[in-house]
Parts: C-alpha cells; structure tokens; sequence
C-alpha cells in the first residue's frame, strides 16, 4: 500500500490533465472535441473517487522502504545523455559507452571487464542491425562507423 | 479454412521461418529463465530487429519466445525458488520443495510435459476459433466495435491490478496518451504540441520498448544494493522426462489446467495469474489427499499447463477482432504494424499467409519447445542462470535504444522510449497496472471512431447500442467484467501464503 498524499497528488494530476484537455478541445471541431470532452469528464469522476479514497486513509501508517532511487536517477541521466551525443559521436561510441556505463552504474563487481563486455555486446547487436538488417544506425562526427 | 491452414503449414514448414521459430523458441527459453527478464521485455526490444526481416519469419521469431518464456520462467522457480517470470510464481511453490528433495530433474520434466500439453491445448483453440470468430467479426458494425472496444477496457480493468480505481486511472491515461496526433474522424491534429512527430501519435514500439524495457532495468537499479549479494546455488539436474505412469497421473490435471487456461485466455485482459491460481485451486480440491505446497507433482502441473494454455488462446481475440488478449499479444500488434500490418478479421482475408503462419506457428512452437527444454534445461541450469543481472542490464538498455532508434531512424523514438520508461517505473510506484494503459492505447482510436461512427448511424441517440443485440449483450458483459472486482472480494480466499519474493 502506497501513502495517502502520494494518491492525492495522482487526483491533484489527474484534475490538471483533464481540465488541460476539457479547455484545449474547445479549439477543436465539434466531432474531434466529443471524444475528448467525455474522457475529461469521466477522468475527473476518477479523480474524485482516488481523492476521497486517500482522504480516507490519511491515518493509516506506511512501512518506509529502503529503495535506491539515485541509481535509478543515473541510470535516467545516462539515456538522457546518450539522446544528446548519439548523433554526434555515431551509434558505436555512444552505445557502447551507454552499455559500460549502465553497467558500472549497476555496481558490476569486475571492473576490469566493463569495456570489453561492452564491446562485443554492441558489435553484436551492431551486426545484427547495420550488416544483417541492413538498418541504418547514426555515424556520427568521425563518419568510419 | 482447412486449406488455409494448410497454407500457413506450408509457410511455416519452409527453411526460413522453421529456423526463425526455433530461434525464437531458443531465445524464449532462456529469457523465461533468466529471473527479470520476461516474453513482454524481450518481445518490446527484439520487435526492430524483425523490421528488416520477411513479416513471416520475423513473425515466427516472436511466436517462439512469446510461447517458449512462459515455459522458461519453469526453470529458475523449480531449481532457485526464482520465478523467472511471473507466470512462474505457483510453480515455485510444488516445484521447490521437489528440488529439496532431489527431485529436481522429474520437477523439470513435469514442467516441460506439462508446459507443452497447454500450449498444444491452447494452439489448437487458436487455430479452430480465431478465423470462425475472424469471419464472423467481418459482419460487425460500429456499435458492435465500440462495444467490443468497451469489453476489452473492461475486462482489463476489472482483472488487471489489484484496485479497479487504479486499473480505470491508467486506462484513462492510455485514451488520453492514444488522443495525440490527428483525429480519426476529421484528421484534426490535437494535443501535439507543435511537434511534428507526434501528428501521427505516439511511435507504439518505442512506447512499448520504454514501458517494458527500460522499466524494467530502472526497476532493477532500485534494488541493486540487495541484488549484489544473491548468489546461486544450483542444484544437480538429473532424469528430466517423466515416466508414463507419471504422464497418466498427470493427465486429468493438464485437461483441467489446459481448459481453465484456454477459456481465460480468450477473455481480453484476463490474465494469466488468474488462469495460474484457479487452475492450482482446482487442482488442490481434487487432489484433497495430497498436501499441496510439500512438492506435489499436480501443483507443478496445473500451473504450467494453465500458463501456457494462456499464451496461444489470448491471441484469439488480437488475431480475430484486433482486441489485444493482454500486454503480450499487445506487442504483436507493435510487430504487424511496423510491416504494415494490421490484426483482426481484415488480417485474414487480405494477409491469409500471415494470419494463418502465426497460428500455425504457436502449434509448432509448442511442438518445438518438449525437446528444446528438455535439451535445454541442464545447459540453462548450469550456465544462463549464472549472469549477472547487472551484464544484463547493459545488454538491455543497448537492445532497447537500438531497437527504438532503428523503428523510424529517428531519437525521437530514443526520447519517447526515455520518458516511457519513467512512466512505468512512476506507474510501478503508484501500484499502477501497465495493462490497462497498453490496451485502452491500442484501443482508443478504434472506440473513438466506432462510437463517432455510431452516433452517425443513430443520429445521436446512445441507444443504438442497446438495440443492436450483439452490442448489447457484449456491453452487458462488459458490466459484468467491471463488477468482477467486487464479486472476487466478496468470493476472495487467498491460495497463497508463501513468502515467494514477487521483486525476483
């Protein structure tokens, strides 16, 4: 079971997102604004329910969790960086740079290896694509790869 | 019929697409095996790699690992008390104790026997009610549409997590993900930001790939801490085939568990762990004398044969009525539309080959997949199980970019993969199902534009979908389905009490 305040933030959205909806569909042709319009309404009805639902239990205690959550916000800067530079220093580099850093980040244990797993990871799948599927994949500012 | 069955053998049966379900069998096997990954994971990131490929052969590659996973998750529940997938949850609970005994060996055979007897079971339901239904659906109107649209939310959200509120929420969020892009009816663009790449909607597969893919190594980064120190014991696999005494024994319990498995599996959005548990429960009461729980071969059965019952027979409705059975069979959809494609009855009159070669590919997979796993089982025992998770994880995300980069050669898809994945992970910690989200998304154009379509026909008036008997049966179910949750409360009795950690 999740906190109380955690659910009432989800219906403080959920309220947002279809009132953002309900206002926007007013530019809308009447036919492309029904469909809309009565996703909104029904979405606030929801709302409504979760709202009164974590009201309800606001006393009820929470076990906390131990969870890693800089980890996981590494890993997110990583794919972010990885959207940035793929264009710039082409698939090979960028992925196999992506993959050794994921796995680091992961706290792989034999550092040593990182690298060179990387590699022959992404020369697979790079083989797979680009030879075998003949998919194009970005070659970036040194245009060998 | 019989001679476009016959067509989908002659396909199937030809070089290529044979290698290519063996392949995929393969792949399935070990993925199913390898605890965090699973047929919805690997499905999402090996779906580009079938873009470049004949439709037929890369379909056969998914129809191998969406029926082989299943059966792998077998294999880390029986030796480690892993689930390797979730469908592999109650296996563990008869399948452990066996490998305390020193069973393991006859556990894995009882498993693989079992495994096949269902996805026969099941691929034999495909083949004989997805085309009848496919005909029959031809003859539908757009209330008959909309109301099936409706069928398909409903059954998700009344069965899918654990809170209907819940279940409804993410389903809301899946129609108003599905509004981006042009308008169905008018080719008005809404909610597109001024981006020119989502005038066509949100890419499907790079969606998938991040909801799937990329949830699940962000899911996996969040316990790494406690990750680190698992270390397997593996124990010695010995005779794996069961004898036919045994074969005999377990007979009633795989017609039973194959039946559970085929009738819940066609109900869109059903879901497998529902099939598993009823199937176990069944088990349990007609096997009263025995002790469930201490390493019974009828609870490894059941389980096994209703899980993989579900596999073939829940894409009856995608392949017939275009109506995804669950979050897997929502991926196909994903494959057939990056070639083209498009499921439901028009797949099989206008693309026989295709419609008929993945039916008759789940048949043959299923075949493929008794030797494979009984070869298997030893080499996955002793050498797949030993990666680490976090090699894993690297080889993942790599997949995952690629692939969502390769769809349309555009990081756009990389940024839509991105941010799908946060979305799965909030979902996750806010006790939101994907499902519903997956299926109101494939779902909500089609509503829309039947129900517009509708109130064409009925100039506005909402009656049109009771007067039509076949919309309102299907809406009358669809009450029953969104009732299902209260029903199941008021009926609730838990089957399992074990202390199976769900996040392995």
């Amino acid at each position: 079971m999740i906190s109380w305040y955690v659910d009432l933030f989800l219906s403080f959205f959920l309220f947002i997102i279809s009132g953002f909806v309900y206002i926007q569909s007013a530019g809308f042709p009447e036919v492309s604004a029904k469909f809309p319009r009565l996703t909104a309404v029904f979405t606030i009805i929801l709302a409504l329910f979760l709202m009164i639902s974590a009201i309800k239990r606001r006393n009820e205690e929470y076990a906390k969790t131990d969870n890693n959550y800089l980890i996981v916000c590494k890993i997110i800067a990583g794919l972010i960086i990885y959207s940035l530079v793929l264009k710039v220093f082409g698939y090979l580099i960028s992925t196999i740079m992506l993959t050794s850093y994921t796995i680091f980040t992961m706290k792989y244990s034999k550092k040593k290896n990182i690298l060179l797993i990387s590699c022959v990871v992404i020369l697979v799948i790079y083989l797979i694509f680009k030879v075998l599927l003949q998919i194009p994949l970005p070659r970036g500012f040194l245009n060998v790869i | 019929m019989v001679e476009n069955l016959l067509l989908g053998f002659t396909v199937v049966f030809q070089p290529l697409p044979m290698m290519a379900l063996l392949f995929g069998v393969t792949v399935g096997l070990i993925v199913g095996a390898l605890p965090g990954l699973n047929d919805n994971i690997t499905l999402a990131v090996l779906i580009p790699i079938t873009f470049g490929m004949d439709p037929h052969v890369g379909m056969m590659i998914l129809v191998g690992i969406y029926c082989a996973a299943c059966y792998g998750g077998s294999i880390p529940a029986i030796l480690l008390k892993i689930p390797g997938t979730a469908s592999s949850i109650v296996t563990t609970l008869d399948g452990y104790p066996m490998t305390l005994k020193g069973e393991a060996g006859k556990a894995l055979g009882i498993a693989t026997t079992s495994s096949v007897f269902g996805g026969l079971m099941s691929s034999l339901v495909l083949m004989f009610i997805a085309p009848f239904l496919a005909h029959q659906a031809l003859k539908f109107g757009p209330p008959e549409y909309f109301a099936l649209t409706i069928l398909g939310i409903s059954t998700v959200a009344g069965m899918a997590g654990k809170s209907l509120l819940k279940n409804l929420i993410a389903g809301v969020i899946g129609l108003f993900i599905a509004m981006i892009g042009m308008s169905p009816q008018t080719g008005f663009p809404r909610f597109y930001f001024g981006n020119n790449y989502l005038l066509e909607g949100i890419p499907f597969v790079p969606m998938l790939i991040g909801l799937f893919g990329i949830t699940s190594i962000l899911e996996l980064a969040e316990h790494i801490v406690k990750e680190k120190d698992i270390k397997h014991i593996l124990p010695k696999v010995t005779r794996i085939l069961p004898t036919k005494k045994m074969i005999k024994r377990l007979l009633p319990t795989w017609i039973t568990s194959g039946t559970i498995g085929n009738v819940i599996g066609i109900i869109p959005g059903a879901g497998m762990l529902m099939a598993i548990y009823l199937s176990y429960d069944v088990a349990q009461r007609r096997n009263k004398d025995k002790e469930f729980g201490t390493g019974v071969p009828e609870g490894i059965a059941s389980a096994e044969a209703a899980n993989n019952a579900v596999v073939a027979s829940s894409m009856v409705p995608l392949l017939s009525l275009g109506i995804p059975g669950n979050s897997a069979s929502a991926l196909f959809i994903g494959a057939l539309m990056i070639q083209g494609l498009r499921p439901g009855p028009s797949l099989f009159v206008d693309h026989p080959t295709i419609a008929y070669s993945i039916i008759v590919g789940f048949f043959v997979a299923n075949l493929f997949m008794g030797p494979l796993g009984i070869l298997v089982s030893k080499f996955l025992a002793t050498y797949i199980l030993r990666i680490p998770r976090q090699i894993l994880s690297g080889v993942i995300v790599a997949l995952c970019a690629t692939g969502a980069f390769a769809i349309s050669n555009s990081i756009f898809n990389v940024w839509i993969m991105i941010i799908f994945g946060i979305i799965g992970f909030v979902f996750n910690k806010l006790n939101i199902p994907h499902s519903p989200l997956i299926l109101t998304m494939v779902l909500g154009t089609m509503m829309e534009r039947n129900y517009l379509q509708s109130m064409v026909l009925s100039k506005g008036s909402w009656s049109i979908f009771m007067q039509r008997p076949l919309s309102a049966v299907l809406l009358l179910m669809s009450l029953f389905f969104f009732a299902t949750p209260f029903i199941s409360k008021l009926l609730k009795k838990p089957i399992i009490t074990d202390d199976i950690d769900l996040n392995n």
